[in-house]
Parts: C-alpha cells; sequence; structure tokens
C-alpha cells in the first residue's frame, strides 16, 4: 500500500507536541526504517497509521483509505490489512502460541480448515511450529517477538508495522527477526519499522527516516546514517 | 461458522472464567425473578379471587332467633329486587359447614350445642342492587348481621389494586436490581479482558463480533436465572395449592396451565431481554470507546 502523510501534526492535551507538520510519501514494497531518540514521535506516527490515533491536523492516506475521514465502521476492515508488531507484543496470555495467531484470522471469520492452514504455514515459516502449545510466558523473548511477527503477517497484510521488534533482544536473535522481516517485505508487503538499533540499520540496508522533537529531519534512501549523530 | 463456533467457545470461558461472580449474579437473578414471579402470582390471584366473589348476587342475613323466620321472609318476598329467599336452619348451616370443612361434629362436641345461628339467604338480580339490598336488611330490628359477596368483594378489589402496585414496584425494584448486577459482572468480564479486547480491535475484528460473547452472556445469565426462578416458582405454587386445597378448601387458587405458560413468557422473556439490555448498555459503550482512535 502507498502510503501519504502531509502536513501530519498530532497534539496530545493540553499541549505535547508529539508530531509537527509531518510530510512522508512511502511507495508499496518500501522498507523504511523511523529512527530518532525516545519521544521523538516515530510511535506516535506508527500509531496514527494503524488509526490508534487520529492526527490534530494534515491528511493520511494509505492506499485508498483517507484516514482522517475514515468512518468507525470502515476501521476493522482498514486494519485487516495492516499487521502490527507490537513494542510490548500484546501477546494474549491465556492463550497459546498456535491460538495467539489463530484468533486473529478467527476474528476476521475466517473458517475453521483455513485457519489451522495458515497458522501451520507461518509458524512452520517462523520456526515455531514444535512451540505452538506453550504460552507465551513458557517462550524466550525471540520467541515471543517472532510469534508477535507471525500474529501480525498471518493474514498477509500490504502494510506491516514494527515497533522496536529488535529491542531488548541480543544481535543473533535480532538478526534472526531483520531475515524474517525482510523475507515478508521481499514479498511485496510495505514494511515500516521503528528502532533504535544501529547494527540493526547497518546491517540490513533500507531507507531511513530520522524524526527528532515530532519532525523529520532527514530521510535517507539507502540509510547510511548515524541514528543519533547530528541530534 | 467459524465466527459461531468462536462465539460459543467464548461466551462458555466468560462463564466459566468468573465462576465466582457468575454464580453470584445468577443466585441474584433467581431472586429477582423469583420476587417479581411472586408478587405477579399474588396479584392475579386475589384479583380473580374478588372476581368470582362479586359474581355472587347472594346476601346472608343472620336473624336474632328461630321466630323471626316468618316475619324476614315476609318482607323479603315484598322486595321487588330479590328474585329467591332460602331459609337455612341451625342444623342445615351446619350440614354446609360440615361438607365444606368435615368438622361439624367435632364442633359440637366441643362447644356441646350448635353455636350457627339461623339465616334467611336472599339472591338478588342484579349486582349494583346487592348493597342497597343489604344495607335495607341489615336495618330489619330482628336481623343481627348481615354478610354479603359485594362487601368482601370490594374489599378485595381494593386490595387487588394495591397488589397491582406492589407488584409493579417490586418488579421495577428487581429490574434495577439485575440491571445494576448484571452490567457490573459484565463489566467485570470485559475489565478483565480488556488487553484481548483491544488486540482483537486492532487486529481487526468488528465490534460486533467483540461485543457478541458478552452479549450471549448476559443473555444466558438472564434466561437460566429465570427459568430456575420459574421452576421454583411453580414448584412452589403447586405445593401451596395442594396444601390450601385441604387446610382452606373453600379457597381456590388459579390452576390452569395457561398460568405457566403466560409466566414461562413473562419471566423467561424479561430474563433474556433484560440480558442483552445490561451487556449492550455495558459492551457497546466500552467497545466504541476502544475502537475510537485519540
Amino acid at each position: 500500500m502507498d502510503i501519504r502523510m502531509a502536513g501530519v501534526t498530532k497534539i496530545f492535551h493540553p499541549d505535547i507536541v508529539a508530531l509537527e507538520d509531518v510530510y512522508l510519501n512511502v511507495k508499496r514494497g518500501e522498507f523504511v526504517y523511523f529512527v530518532g531518540h525516545t519521544g521523538s514521535g516515530k510511535t506516535t506516527l506508527l500509531r496514527m497509521l494503524n488509526r490508534e490515533l487520529s492526527p490534530s491536523s494534515g491528511q493520511i492516506i494509505v492506499g485508498k483509505y483517507n484516514l482522517r475521514k475514515m468512518r468507525l465502521g470502515q476501521l476493522p476492515f482498514y486494519r485487516r490489512q495492516v499487521g502490527v508488531v507490537f513494542q510490548d507484543f500484546k501477546l494474549l496470555p491465556h492463550l497459546n502460541a498456535a491460538e495467539n495467531v489463530a484468533f486473529v484470522l478467527e476474528a476476521i471469520g475466517m473458517p475453521g480448515r483455513q485457519v489451522a492452514e495458515r497458522v501451520k504455514a507461518i509458524l512452520t515459516r517462523l520456526d515455531l511450529w514444535k512451540r505452538r502449545f506453550l504460552y507465551p510466558e513458557q517462550m524466550s523473548g525471540g520467541e515471543q517477538q517472532r510469534l508477535a511477527i507471525a500474529r501480525a503477517v498471518v493474514n498477509m497484510p500490504s502494510l506491516l508495522i514494527a515497533d522496536e521488534p529488535t529491542g531488548n533482544l541480543d544481535m543473533e536473535t535480532a538478526e534472526s527477526i531483520m531475515d524474517i522481516l525482510f523475507s515478508i517485505n521481499a514479498s511485496g508487503t510495505t514494511v515500516l519499522m521503528a528502532t533504535h538499533n544501529q547494527y540493526v540499520v547497518d546491517a540490513f540496508r533500507a531507507r531511513v527516516v530520522r524524526l527528532s522533537r515530532g519532525r523529520i529531519v532527514s530521510d535517507e534512501p539507502r540509510g547510511e546514517v548515524e541514528l543519533y549523530g547530528d541530534l | 461458522m467459524a465466527t459461531f463456533k468462536y462465539i460459543i467457545r467464548d461466551t462458555m470461558r466468560l462463564l466459566t472464567r468468573h465462576f465466582g461472580v457468575v454464580l453470584l449474579t445468577l443466585v441474584t437473578v433467581v431472586a429477582v425473578f423469583l420476587a417479581v414471579g411472586m408478587s405477579i402470582l399474588l396479584s392475579v390471584n386475589v384479583a380473580s379471587l374478588a372476581s368470582q366473589i362479586e359474581s355472587d348476587l347472594t346476601v346472608e342475613a343472620y336473624l336474632k332467633d328461630q321466630e323471626a323466620r316468618s316475619a324476614v321472609l315476609e318482607k323479603l318476598k315484598n322486595m321487588p329486587e330479590i328474585k329467591e329467599v332460602r331459609y337455612i336452619s341451625p342444623e342445615e348451616a351446619l350440614k354446609r359447614l360440615d361438607a365444606k370443612i368435615g368438622q361439624g361434629e367435632q364442633i359440637i362436641s366441643l362447644l356441646g350445642d350448635n353455636p350457627l345461628p339461623p339465616s334467611v339467604i336472599a339472591t338478588v338480580d342484579r349486582a349494583e342492587n346487592l348493597s342497597p339490598i343489604a344495607r335495607e336488611i341489615e336495618a330489619f330490628p330482628e336481623v343481627e348481621d348481615v354478610i354479603y359477596a359485594g362487601e368482601v368483594a370490594e374489599r378485595l378489589a381494593s386490595l387487588a389494586y394495591f397488589l397491582n402496585r406492589f407488584a409493579m414496584a417490586v418488579f421495577f425494584v428487581a429490574l434495577l436490581t439485575s440491571l445494576v448486577i448484571m452490567m457490573n459482572t459484565i463489566r467485570i468480564a470485559l475489565y478483565s479482558r480488556r488487553e484481548e479486547i483491544a488486540v482483537m480491535l486492532l487486529v481487526g475484528a468488528t465490534p460486533s463480533y467483540v461485543s457478541l460473547p458478552f452479549l450471549l452472556q448476559g443473555v444466558i445469565l438472564g434466561g437460566v436465572g429465570a427459568l430456575i426462578a420459574l421452576f421454583l416458582l411453580l414448584r412452589a405454587y403447586r405445593w401451596l395449592i395442594d396444601v390450601l386445597s385441604r387446610v382452606l378448601p373453600f379457597f381456590t387458587m388459579l390452576d390452569s396451565p395457561d398460568i405457566s405458560l403466560w409466566l414461562f413468557c413473562l419471566l423467561v422473556g424479561g430474563g433474556v431481554a433484560l440480558g442483552w439490555l445490561c451487556s449492550w448498555t455495558a459492551v457497546y459503550k466500552y467497545v466504541r470507546r476502544a475502537l475510537k482512535p485519540r
């Protein structure tokens, strides 16, 4: 899905400016890193693209959807085209790994047999099939992260949003997560990823958009950037 | 089909996850519908008794002594509103009592003599003549006391009116109580699953998909609670009919399958509607708020 943000500003009550006058275009199938200090506006920007947050002003157009004008009734159908890997995973503790992935498909009314096939395919792809009966608390950080990715992509979204997917992971696990994200991107999914991880940005080259105090301060097509270099 | 299976599975999970709270709610719903059902049954029985008595157009005048018989009968026969007059001797009165409660001989052995006075039973032509004629007979010097259905019916009618109002009050208090308790139960269920609901909405579940298990939970709690109350109520009512038919044989309570059917529709229908309303009120607001971008 193509993404177009024009003059987007987000002000939290009473007067905290989280994003200010952001212009951004992302083409379908691109991989984009969002980097910047904590509080620079990365997460706010990503949450607006999933329409958890609404802009105070400006336009956000994702594919055929104008997020500012979208009616509440359309929102579930838009979100089915967007996969999200949350910073805190948001895995459901009372469901096992397979159920955590399956419920996304059940929630959109997919038939049971198709759900089982899709769950098996994605868990196998992310090397979690043997761990499918484990509950999130029984899994390592890397496994939980992979499970969160599995849940985000099981519905084959056109857009994948990942907020710090390698945060708190060791280098080896972070690499495996990045391999997965790039393979998903290779299949045509637009991937937007917020990160603090300099190693990841250096090792897995892609477009880098740097934010500072709610503004885009640089946009490198194939980023050889230092994340906090000039800030 | 998958959605249907999910909703059933999830509803069962909701009902079992906070079993203590669910059980407490169920007990409350049962108590509420028992109170409603009891007040309804009491009210309809009193109303039916009042109308039974009202249809009885006789005045019974108790005489001071047997010598007054011919004078009173003569006066009554001359009144155009009276269709029929019958004299009841103390012996016949005892037989009638014995036929009703079967303890006539015991009364005589206890008191040593027949305590029942002679009386005349006069049947009037129309209901509106009942009270004036009864008052006229009461004024006869030979008459000790007068009993007529109209007076009792009037009292019962006013009692029925009061009971109707009482039943309505019970109904509204019960409705309010169960509304508050059921809404809180649903809210607890919602609260305990807030993260799950948030994630479901974030991955594209529709509000109705998220809400249906909660709505079904409310319907099941309301419906099952009302069914249990109905079962207990009908058992207790049957028992009461049996007891009263032995102890107070002249008092007939309403007893027909229509009552059970009527109560079923009223209580179970009310329970289901109430459950749906409570859940919908609690869930709709919550889910819409959770879905709305900030």
